[in-house]
C-alpha cells in the first residue's frame, strides 16, 4: 500500500518533466538559412552573414550555435560590443561551451578597458551557479528537488515509523530547495535588465536628457543593469554601483 | 577791541584743530624674548599695538653692530568677560654682528595722526660659545592679569638643534567659557624646516590662571634643513565661535537663552612665534663616512647563509634601531669590502627601525668572514659623533660542487633547442556548422504551464495523503469515530438486504434484518451498544430527542413489530412488509440526522 503512492509520485514527476522538455524540441526550418549564413561567413562576407543570422532571430528562433556564429561575424567586422553581446547570449544557452568562453576572452582582450569587478556580494553569489548551468537546467534541477522533497514528505505521511528517520533529510532538502528557488528568483528578476554597451563609448548622465551633466563613461562591451526606463533613456547601474542615464541606442539587452 | 576778540577766536580754533596732534601719545608694548644672546644667535623683538590691527610694520633703526630683519605680523583677538579686544604684534629678528651692550629704541611712530611710543630695551651680545645667563623663553601663555578666554601657543621641545635633528613642535589652542567649533589644523610659515604630523590632535582640560581651559593640542615633528636662527610661526588657527543671541521677548533669562539663536563668528587666532637656533655640525672628530645621520642609533646585523658555494650570494641584513631621524640614516658601510662583489642595499623603513639588505658575492674562495659594518652618526645630546659597529661574521666558502645544491644538467636535445620562447598566434574559435537545438527566443521553462502543474499537483497529492493517513490512524484508534464513519454504509447495506428479503418474500429474515439495521444504526449514532437498544428504552439513548416524538414512535412501532413477528411467529403480508420497508427508510433518515 505504501509503495504504490511513491511509485506513482515518481512516475508523475518523470512524466511531467519529459512533457515540459518535449515541446522545446521543434522542427528545423531555419537550418537552410543557417547554412547559407555560414557560407557567407566562409567567403568572408560577414555583413551578409550577419544579415542571415539576424533574419533567423527576427523569426523568433535561436540557438547557442547561431549566437556564437553571429558573434564571430561581428568580431570580424570589429564590432566588439555586438560580438560580446552575441557570445553572452550563446553562453546563457550553453554555459559550459569552452569555445564561447575562449572567444569571449579574446573579444574582451580587444577592448581598451577593464570591467569594474566590484559587485554586490549577494549579486555575485546569485550569479555564481549560472556560470555553469543555464536557467532552464537550473529550473529542472529545482523542480526535481521539489519532487524529491514531496516524495519524502509523502513517505513520511504514509509511514509513521519513517517520520523520525526522514525528518533530517526532509529539512535539508527543504533548505536546499528554498535556496535554489531564491537564486532562480533573482536570476529571473535580472532577465531583461542585464544589458551590454554596444557603442564604442557611451556617456551616463545625471538626468535623462542630452544637456544633462555627464557622470561617467561606459565603454564598449561593459555589462550594466537597467534599473529604469524613460522614453529613449535607460537608467543603468554599473557593477561598481554607480548609476546614470544612458541613451538607449548605446545599449542592448542581453 | 574787535581785533583782539578775533585773534582770541582764531587762536581757539587753531588750538581745537591741533588738539589731536597735541594729544597724549599712545603706548606701544616693546618686548624682547632674550636680553642676552651670542654672536650667531638672534633675539626676537615684538612691538605690540593695542586696539588696532591695521597699523603697518614700522621701519626700525638699529645701532651699529646690530642688524634687524622683519619676520612678520601676529594679530590677536581676545575675549575677556565677553568683551573683544584686538591687537597686532610686529616681530623682528635682531641679529648681532659684534659683541657688546646695545640699546634698542626708544621707538616712536606716527600713523593716522596718532603717535605711538615705546621705551628703549637693553640687549647684551656676548662672544660665541660664552655661556648665557638664564633668559626667559618666548611667551607661551597669556599675559598676567586678566586671563584670556581663547588663545594659541606654540612650543618646541628644543631651542637649539642640529641639521636633520628631530624636534617636537606643539601648538595648543586654549578655550575657556566660549563655544567654538571647526578648529582648523594650524598653518604657519617656516623656512629651513621640514614638518611632519606626529600624531592625531589631542583634547584635554587644564586649569590655568584660575580658568578651566579646553585644550586642543597639535603635535608636529620638525627637522631643520639649514643652520642659523630660524623663525618658526606664528601658527594660525582658524575656528568658528558660536555667540548666543538670547530671545529678547522672554523675561526669564533661562528661557531667553533656550529659545535664542546662535550667531557664528569666524576667528583667526595667531600664536607666538619661535626662533630655533640651528647649529652646524662640528668639524672636530667628524668620521669620514658620516653622511648626516642624527640621533642615537644601535646596529645589529647578520648574514645568511653562513656557508655558501663559491660564486653564490650571501645576504647581509643590517637593522638600525634607536631614536632620531631615520630618514637621514644611509646604509652602513662595510669596513673592508675587498674580496666581495657588492650590490646596492635594499632599504626598508618603519617608524622604529630601518633595515638594509645587501647582496655580497665572495670573489675569493679563501674568505673566512664578512667584515664588520659601521654606521657613523651625530648624537645631538652628547654633541659629538658616534660610530655603531656590528660584525665581523664568520663565513665558509666551499667549492661549487660540494655545496650540496641541486645541479641542473641539460640534455643534448634541450641544449640544441632555441632559447627564445615560442610565439603562438591567437584568434577566435571558428563558427559552428551544426545549429544545435532550435528554440524560441522567448522560451523559458519556468513559464511553461507544466511547471505550474508540477508544483501544484504533488502538493495536492501530499495533502491528500496526509489526510488519508490521519483518517486511517483515527479509524484504528478512535472507536466512536470509526462507528460513526461506518454507521451510514452499514445502514444502507441493511436496507438493501431488507429490500432483497422483501423481494424474496422471506418475512422472518426481513424483520430480523430490519430490527438489526435499526438497532445498530441507533447504537452507532447514539454511542451505545446494539444490545442495549430496545423499543421501551429508546428515550434513554443520548441524542435520541433529535428523532422527535413521531420519529421515536415510528422506530418504537417498527422494533415492536419486528420482535412480534420474530418471537411470536406472526405472519406478515407482502403489503405490510412493503409498508414497513418504507417506515424503515423513514426511520433511517431520521436517525441519520442525529449528531452523535
Amino acid at each position: 500500500m505504501a509503495k504504490r503512492p511513491l511509485t506513482f509520485l515518481l512516475s508523475v514527476g518523470i512524466a511531467i518533466a519529459a512533457l515540459a522538455l518535449g515541446p522545446l524540441k521543434e522542427a528545423r526550418p531555419q537550418d537552410a538559412v543557417f547554412a547559407t549564413a555560414n557560407n557567407h561567413y566562409k567567403n568572408s562576407e560577414f555583413k551578409e552573414a550577419i544579415a542571415a543570422y539576424e533574419s533567423i532571430l527576427s523569426q523568433g528562433r535561436c540557438s547557442a550555435a547561431l549566437y556564437f556564429n553571429l558573434g564571430n561575424a561581428y568580431f570580424r567586422r570589429h564590432q566588439i560590443g555586438r560580438a560580446l553581446l552575441s557570445y553572452e547570449r550563446a553562453r546563457r544557452l550553453t554555459p559550459r561551451d569552452a569555445d564561447i568562453q575562449t572567444n569571449m576572452q579574446l573579444a574582451r582582450s580587444q577592448l581598451a578597458y577593464v570591467q569594474p569587478t566590484r559587485m554586490k556580494l549577494l549579486r555575485r553569489i546569485s550569479r555564481m551557479p549560472f556560470q555553469w548551468v543555464n536557467l532552464d537546467e537550473w529550473s529542472v534541477a529545482v523542480l526535481l528537488l521539489y519532487l524529491v522533497l514531496m516524495t519524502v514528505l509523502g513517505a513520511m505521511a504514509l509511514r509513521k515509523t519513517a517520520r523520525r528517520r526522514l525528518k533530517g533529510p526532509a529539512q535539508a532538502l527543504a533548505v536546499i530547495f528554498v535556496l535554489g528557488l531564491c537564486l532562480m528568483y533573482v536570476k529571473i528578476k535580472d532577465l531583461g535588465r542585464e544589458a551590454l554597451v554596444v557603442q564604442p563609448r557611451a556617456e551616463a548622465r545625471f538626468a535623462p536628457f542630452e544637456k544633462a551633466t555627464a557622470y561617467f563613461e561606459l565603454s564598449e562591451g561593459m555589462n550594466v543593469l537597467v534599473i529604469e526606463e524613460k522614453q529613449d533613456w535607460l537608467k543603468v547601474e554599473r557593477p561598481d554601483g554607480k548609476t546614470g542615464w544612458v541613451a538607449g541606442s548605446g545599449l542592448a539587452l542581453i | 577791541m574787535l581785533n583782539a576778540r578775533h585773534i582770541c577766536l582764531a587762536v581757539f580754533l587753531v588750538a581745537l584743530a591741533a588738539a589731536p596732534a597735541l594729544a597724549q601719545p599712545k603706548p606701544v608694548k616693546a618686548t624682547i624674548d632674550r636680553t642676552q644672546i651670542g654672536i650667531g644667535d638672534a633675539a626676537q623683538l615684538n612691538l605690540t599695538f593695542d586696539d588696532t590691527q591695521d597699523i603697518p610694520a614700522p621701519s626700525l633703526t638699529m645701532p651699529s653692530g646690530l642688524s634687524v630683519q622683519y619676520v612678520g605680523p601676529a594679530s590677536r583677538v581676545s575675549y575677556i568677560n565677553g568683551q573683544m579686544s584686538a591687537s597686532i604684534t610686529h616681530r623682528y629678528l635682531l641679529i648681532p654682528q659684534a659683541a657688546g651692550s646695545y640699546q634698542v629704541g626708544p621707538f616712536a611712530f606716527t600713523f593716522k595722526d596718532a603717535t605711538y611710543e615705546a621705551p628703549a630695551i637693553a640687549l647684551e651680545v656676548v662672544a660665541a660659545g660664552t655661556p648665557l645667563s638664564a633668559a626667559p623663553t618666548s611667551e607661551a601663555a597669556p599675559p598676567a592679569g586678566q586671563p584670556e578666554q581663547i588663545f594659541v601657543t606654540l612650543e618646541a621641545n628644543k631651542q637649539t638643534l642640529y641639521p636633520n635633528e628631530k624636534a617636537l613642535l606643539t601648538i595648543k589652542l586654549f578655550v575657556s567659557q566660549i563655544n567654538i567649533h571647526d578648529a582648523s589644523f594650524p598653518v604657519f610659515e617656516t623656512s629651513g624646516f621640514t614638518m611632519e604630523r606626529a600624531d592625531q590632535p589631542k583634547q584635554y582640560q587644564v586649569n590655568q590662571n584660575g580658568l578651566l581651559y579646553n585644550v586642543l593640542e597639535f603635535n608636529l615633528l620638525m627637522f631643520p634643513t639649514r643652520t642659523g636662527a630660524l623663525p618658526v610661526g606664528p601658527a594660525l588657527v582658524r575656528c568658528t565661535q558660536l555667540i548666543s543671541q538670547p530671545q529678547q521677548n522672554l523675561p526669564n533669562e533661562f528661557f531667553a537663552k533656550l529659545f535664542g539663536n546662535y550667531e557664528t563668528h569666524a576667528l583667526e587666532l595667531q600664536s607666538n612665534a619661535l626662533t630655533i637656533n640651528v647649529l652646524p655640525f662640528p668639524d672636530e672628530n667628524r668620521p669620514p663616512d658620516f653622511s648626516g645621520a642624527v640621533g642615537k642609533f644601535g646596529l645589529s646585523a647578520q648574514i645568511a647563509p653562513a656557508r655558501v658555494a663559491f660564486g653564490d650570494p650571501v645576504t647581509l641584513t643590517v637593522k638600525v634601531t634607536g631614536e632620531g631621524n631615520f630618514k637621514t640614516v644611509s646604509a652602513p658601510v662595510l669596513s673592508d669590502a675587498q674580496g666581495f662583489k657588492t650590490y646596492d642595499p635594499q632599504r626598508t623603513e618603519t617608524d622604529r627601525e630601518v633595515t638594509f639588505e645587501q647582496i655580497l658575492v665572495p670573489k675569493d674562495a679563501d674568505l673566512a668572514r664578512v667584515p664588520s659594518v659601521r654606521l657613523a652618526y651625530f648624537d645631538p645630546d652628547a654633541r659629538q659623533y658616534q660610530t655603531a659597529v656590528a660584525g665581523p661574521f664568520p663565513l665558509e666558502v666551499v667549492p661549487a660542487e660540494s655545496a650540496g645544491g641541486a645541479k641542473v644538467v641539460a640534455s643534448k636535445e634541450a641544449a640544441s633547442q632555441p632559447t627564445s620562447p615560442e610565439e603562438l598566434g591567437s584568434d577566435i574559435v571558428y563558427i559552428k556548422e551544426d545549429p544545435g537545438r532550435w528554440q524560441s527566443t522567448q522560451a523559458r521553462l519556468y513559464r511553461h504551464p507544466v511547471v505550474a502543474v508540477i508544483l501544484v499537483a504533488p502538493l495536492i497529492i501530499l495533502l491528500g495523503l496526509w489526510g488519508w493517513s490521519e483518517h486511517q490512524h483515527r479509524l484504528s484508534t478512535d472507536n466512536v469515530y470509526a462507528a460513526r464513519f461506518r454507521a451510514h454504509p452499514k445502514a444502507q447495506k441493511g436496507y438493501r438486504q431488507a429490500a432483497a428479503d422483501l423481494a424474496a418474500n422471506r418475512p422472518q429474515e426481513f424483520y430480523a434484518g430490519v430490527s438489526r439495521t435499526l438497532r445498530e444504526f441507533l447504537a452507532d449514532k447514539c454511542r451505545a451498544s446494539a444490545q442495549t437498544v430496545a423499543a421501551d428504552s429508546l428515550t434513554a439513548l443520548a441524542g435520541c430527542d433529535a428523532l422527535g416524538e413521531d420519529g421515536i414512535e415510528v422506530v418504537k412501532a417498527l422494533l415492536t413489530k419486528c420482535d412480534d413477528i420474530r418471537y411470536a411467529s406472526l405472519s406478515a403480508s407482502q403489503e405490510e412488509m412493503k409498508k414497513d420497508l418504507a417506515l424503515l427508510r423513514q426511520a433511517l433518515e431520521r436517525i441519520g440526522k442525529i449528531h452523535g
